[in-house]
C-alpha cells in the first residue's frame, strides 16, 4: 500500500483536518453570531443583538442566547426579546449546502418590551410614515358631525341673540306705526283745513246775503263748493272710517312678518338629525385608525421582507461555465425553518399573557420551499387570543392571510371624539374581538369586528363650553348611559400602498339618537324661550303704538266733526231762505227784477 | 513575473532529475493535467489535489502539468464547456446526475458545472494517452537530457542555490 500512497503526506493533513474541524466547532458560534447580526439587522431594518451562540457541527444543532430584534417603526421598543433559541439542522442538508431546521424551539419569547439604547440603524431604511392614515377614513365622513357641532356648538345663545336682533316683524312694526300716525295727522290736518275753507266759505256766504247783487259769482257758485266741502267731508271721514281697518291689516302683515321670523329661526336652529355614520367616523376614527394604521404597516413591513421569489432558472452562469439543475433535483430553500416551536410571554390589553405557538415553512426562498408560512398563536392566562396567519409566496401573486379571534377582549379605557362638539368617555369593558384580513398583490380586504359588552358612555365637556353645551352635555348623559352594548366593524379595503377604512358601529346611532334627542328638547327651550320673549316684546311695542294712535284718532274725529258742523251750518245759508228772501230762488228774483230796458227809461 | 517562470523552469528540471521513475513523472502529469483544467473550486479538484500529493507521483511534474493546463484554459473553456453540456443535457443520464447531485456534498463536487463536466471527462479521456506518451518520451529522452542539464552551471544553480530568492531580496 505504501508503494503507492505517501501516507507521510496524508496523516498530517488528516491532523490538521481534524484539527481544523475541532476549531471550527468551537469557533463558528462567533461567525454564525455575526452572520445572525449583520443578516438581521439588513433584513428587518433595525438593530438586532445576540448575547452567545453555540454550534455543534456534529450535532448539526445550534442555539442562541439573549436575542433582541429592535422595532424598527419603534426603536425604544423590541419587535422580539427571546431567552433562547435552540436549532436541530437536519445534518444532511447541511452537506448539500442548505441550512434547514427540521424543528426550532424559541423560548423566553417576549413582544413589545421596552429597550434601553435605540435600536434604530444608523443608515438603515427608514419605515413609511402613516401620517396619511386619517385620509383613509375619507375626507367628507366627518363633516355633517362637525356641521352640527358648528351649529349646536360654541355661543349658540350668542347666535339665537343675534338672529332675534335679524328679525324682521319689530321693524316692520315700526315703519307702520310710524305710518299710521302719519295718516292719523294727515286727516286731522284735512279736517281743520275742510273747517277754515268752510268758515271762510261762511263769511263770504253773509257777505254775499247781504248784498246778494255783488257777489252774485260767490252766490251762483256756493251750491258747487257747498257739495265740494261736503265730498271732500266724507272723503275724511271715510277715510278716518277706514283707518282702523288699514291698521288691522297692517297688524295682520306684522304677525305673518313674525311667524316667518319664528319660522327662520327654527329653521336655523332645527335639531337635524345627526348622520349616525359620520358621528361614528367622529367617533371612533382616531382610536380605530392607530391601530389599523399599524397593522397595515406591519402587512406592508411583512411583504417587503418576505421575498417572492421566482423559480430558479435552468443553468446559472458562473465565472467559468455554467451550472446545470438536472431535472427530478428537488430544490431546497438555502434556509429553511420547518417548525419553530414559539413560547413566551406578552401584555394584551394591560393584562400579562402566556404566548405559545408554532411557525412553520419560514424561509428565505419560499418559492422553492412550496408550502406558504403558517403561524399559529395561542395565549392563556389574562385574555384568549388565536392568531392564525399565513404568508404565501408559492404563486405569482404574493398573499397574506391574518385571522385573529379573541373572544373575551379586555378594552381598556377610552376617550372617543370628539364628535359634534363632545367627546365622550368610555370606561373599560370586556368585548369579542375578531379580525380577517386577507391581502392577495396589492389588494386588501379585511373586516374587524369588535363586540363590547358592559359599555358605559359619559359625555365630557372642557371648562370653557358653553352654557348651552353644558345643558346638552347634562341632557344626553343619562340617553348615553342607557348604551350598554356595542358593536363595531371595521371594514378594509384598497390597496396597500391606499388603504380604505370604513368605521360602522352601533355606537354612531346610538350616540347621534342620544345627541339628537338632548339637543332638541335643549335647543327647543332656549329657542322658544326667546321667542315668547320676542313676541311680547313685539306686542308690547304695538300696544304702546295703538295707545299713541288713540288720542291722535279721537283728535282727528274731533276736528272732523267740527268740520262736518260748520259745513251743515253753510247748507243754510246757501238755501233760498238762507239767502234772506225766504223762498226765494235765484230764479225768482231774477224774475222780480224789472224788464232790463224799463230800467232806463 | 521572473521568478514565476524562473519558479516554474526550476520545477520541470528538478522532475527530470528527480530519482522517480519515468512512470511516476508520467503520472503526475497526467493527474497535474486533469487539476489544471478543472475548476478549482470543487472537491473534483480537491480530490486531484490529494491524489497528487498522497499517491506516489512526481508532485513537481504534477504541479508544472496543471500550471500549464490552467494557463490554456482560457482557450480551452469554451470546448469544454459545449462538451459539458452536451453531457449534462442527456435525458437518460438525468436521474443519476440527479441522484449524485442530491447525495451528501453532491452540490460541491461540482460535476454540474459545464466547464467541470467537460474538463474531467477530457482530462480522464487524455489522462492515459498522456501517461503513456510521456513515459515513452521519458525513458528515451531523459538519460541524455539529465546529463545535458548537469553540464551546465544554470543547471546547478537550478537545483541547489535558491537563486530566485536571492535574487528576490537584492530586487
Amino acid at each position: 500500500m505504501s508503494r503507492y500512497i505517501r501516507f507521510g503526506y496524508l496523516v498530517p493533513r488528516i491532523v490538521a483536518a481534524v484539527l481544523i474541524f475541532a476549531l471550527v466547532e468551537f469557533g463558528a458560534g462567533y461567525v454564525l453570531r455575526s452572520a445572525l447580526i449583520d443578516g438581521g439587522q439588513q433584513a428587518i431594518g433595525a438593530r438586532v443583538e445576540v448575547a452567545e451562540v453555540g454550534v455543534s457541527l456534529l450535532g448539526a444543532k445550534a442555539s442562541v442566547e439573549g436575542l433582541q430584534i429592535a422595532n424598527p417603526s419603534d426603536p425604544m421598543q423590541n419587535l422580539l426579546e427571546a431567552e433562547r433559541l435552540d436549532l436541530d439542522f437536519d445534518g444532511g442538508s447541511l452537506l448539500r449546502g442548505k441550512a434547514i431546521v427540521d424543528r426550532g424551539v424559541l423560548r423566553g419569547a417576549k413582544f413589545g418590551t421596552p429597550r434601553e439604547t435605540s435600536g434604530a440603524l444608523v443608515d438603515g431604511p427608514q419605515k413609511d410614515s402613516n401620517a396619511l392614515a386619517a385620509s383613509w377614513l375619507g375626507g367628507a365622513a366627518g363633516e355633517a358631525g362637525k356641521a352640527w357641532a358648528k351649529k349646536f356648538g360654541g355661543d349658540v345663545e350668542g347666535r339665537l341673540q343675534e338672529s332675534l336682533a335679524e328679525f324682521e316683524s319689530p321693524e316692520l312694526a315700526d315703519k307702520l306705526a310710524m305710518e299710521w300716525q302719519s295718516r292719523y295727522e294727515s286727516l286731522r290736518d284735512n279736517a281743520e283745513s275742510l273747517r277754515e275753507d268752510a268758515r271762510t266759505f261762511r263769511d263770504e256766504m253773509k257777505m254775499a246775503v247781504e248784498n246778494p247783487l255783488r257777489h252774485t259769482d260767490v252766490i251762483a257758485a256756493a251750491p258747487d263748493r257747498l257739495s265740494n266741502l261736503r265730498r271732500q267731508l266724507a272723503d275724511v271721514r271715510q277715510d278716518l272710517n277706514t283707518l282702523p281697518s288699514d291698521i288691522q291689516t297692517d297688524r295682520q302683515r306684522i304677525e305673518v312678518a313674525r311667524r316667518a321670523d319664528e319660522a327662520r329661526l327654527r329653521d336655523a336652529f332645527q335639531a337635524d338629525q345627526l348622520d349616525p355614520q359620520s358621528l361614528t367616523t367622529q367617533l371612533l376614527g382616531d382610536t380605530v385608525m392607530g391601530p389599523v394604521g399599524e397593522a397595515i404597516g406591519w402587512l406592508r413591513w411583512a411583504r417587503q421582507m418576505t421575498p417572492t421569489g421566482k423559480p430558479s432558472p435552468r443553468v446559472v452562469d458562473r465565472r467559468r461555465g455554467v451550472d446545470v439543475r438536472f431535472l427530478g433535483v428537488r430544490e431546497r430553500p438555502d434556509l429553511l425553518i420547518r417548525s419553530l416551536d414559539v413560547s413566551g410571554s406578552a401584555q394584551l390589553a394591560g393584562r400579562p399573557v402566556e404566548v405559545s405557538g408554532v411557525v412553520t415553512g419560514l424561509t428565505t426562498q419560499p418559492h422553492l420551499h412550496g408550502s406558504p408560512l403558517q403561524l399559529t398563536l395561542s395565549t392563556t392566562g389574562g385574555a384568549k387570543l388565536e392568531v392564525r396567519g399565513e404568508i404565501d409566496r408559492t404563486s405569482d401573486t404574493p398573499t397574506e392571510t391574518v385571522q385573529i379571534d379573541c373572544p373575551n377582549f379586555g378594552v381598556p379605557e377610552l376617550t372617543l371624539g370628539p364628535a359634534a362638539g363632545l367627546t365622550l368617555a368610555s370606561q373599560p369593558s370586556t368585548g369579542a374581538l375578531t379580525v380577517s384580513v386577507v391581502t392577495r398583490g396589492e389588494k386588501l380586504e379585511g373586516v374587524i369586528q369588535l363586540l363590547q359588552s358592559e359599555v358605559a358612555l359619559a359625555p365630557a365637556v372642557s371648562g370653557d363650553a358653553s352654557r348651552l353645551t353644558r345643558r346638552l352635555a347634562d341632557a344626553s348623559a343619562m340617553r348615553l348611559g342607557r348604551i350598554s352594548q356595542a358593536a363595531t366593524r371595521i371594514g378594509l379595503a384598497g390597496t396597500l400602498s391606499a388603504p380604505e377604512v370604513s368605521v360602522w358601529s352601533n355606537l354612531g346611532a346610538a350616540v347621534a339618537s342620544s345627541l339628537g334627542g338632548a339637543a332638541e328638547g335643549v335647543i327647543a327651550d332656549e329657542r322658544d324661550r326667546l321667542l315668547a320673549e320676542s313676541r311680547a316684546e313685539l306686542d308690547t311695542k304695538l300696544a304702546r303704538y295703538e295707545q299713541q294712535l288713540g288720542p291722535m284718532r279721537d283728535a282727528a274725529s274731533q276736528v272732523l266733526a267740527g268740520s262736518g258742523v260748520e259745513i251743515d251750518s253753510l247748507a243754510s245759508l246757501v238755501t233760498p231762505g238762507g239767502l234772506g228772501r225766504g223762498s226765494l230762488s235765484f230764479e225768482s228774483l231774477g224774475k222780480q227784477l224789472p224788464a232790463a230796458g224799463s230800467l232806463f227809461r | 513575473m521572473s521568478q514565476w517562470f524562473l519558479g516554474s523552469f526550476r520545477t520541470v528540471v528538478q522532475a527530470l532529475v528527480a530519482h522517480d521513475s519515468a512512470g511516476q513523472i508520467a503520472a503526475g502529469v497526467a493527474i497535474g493535467a486533469v487539476l489544471g483544467l478543472l475548476p478549482k473550486a470543487t472537491l473534483l479538484a480537491l480530490a486531484f489535489v490529494i491524489a497528487l500529493g498522497a499517491l506516489r507521483v512526481n508532485r513537481a511534474a504534477g504541479l508544472a502539468a496543471a500550471g500549464l493546463t490552467a494557463a490554456l484554459t482560457p482557450l480551452l473553456d469554451p470546448m469544454l464547456h459545449w462538451l459539458g453540456i452536451r453531457v449534462l443535457s442527456v435525458a437518460s443520464l438525468q436521474p443519476t446526475f440527479a441522484w449524485l447531485y442530491e447525495a451528501p456534498l453532491g452540490p460541491w463536487i461540482g460535476f454540474h458545472n459545464t466547464v467541470g463536466m467537460g474538463a474531467l471527462l477530457v482530462g480522464l479521456y487524455v489522462a492515459y494517452p498522456l501517461f503513456l506518451a510521456v513515459r515513452t518520451v521519458l525513458e528515451r529522452i531523459r538519460p541524455r537530457l539529465v546529463r545535458w542539464i548537469q553540464r551546465y552551471r544554470i543547471a546547478r544553480v537550478l537545483l541547489g542555490a535558491d537563486v530566485v530568492t536571492r535574487w528576490g531580496s537584492l530586487q
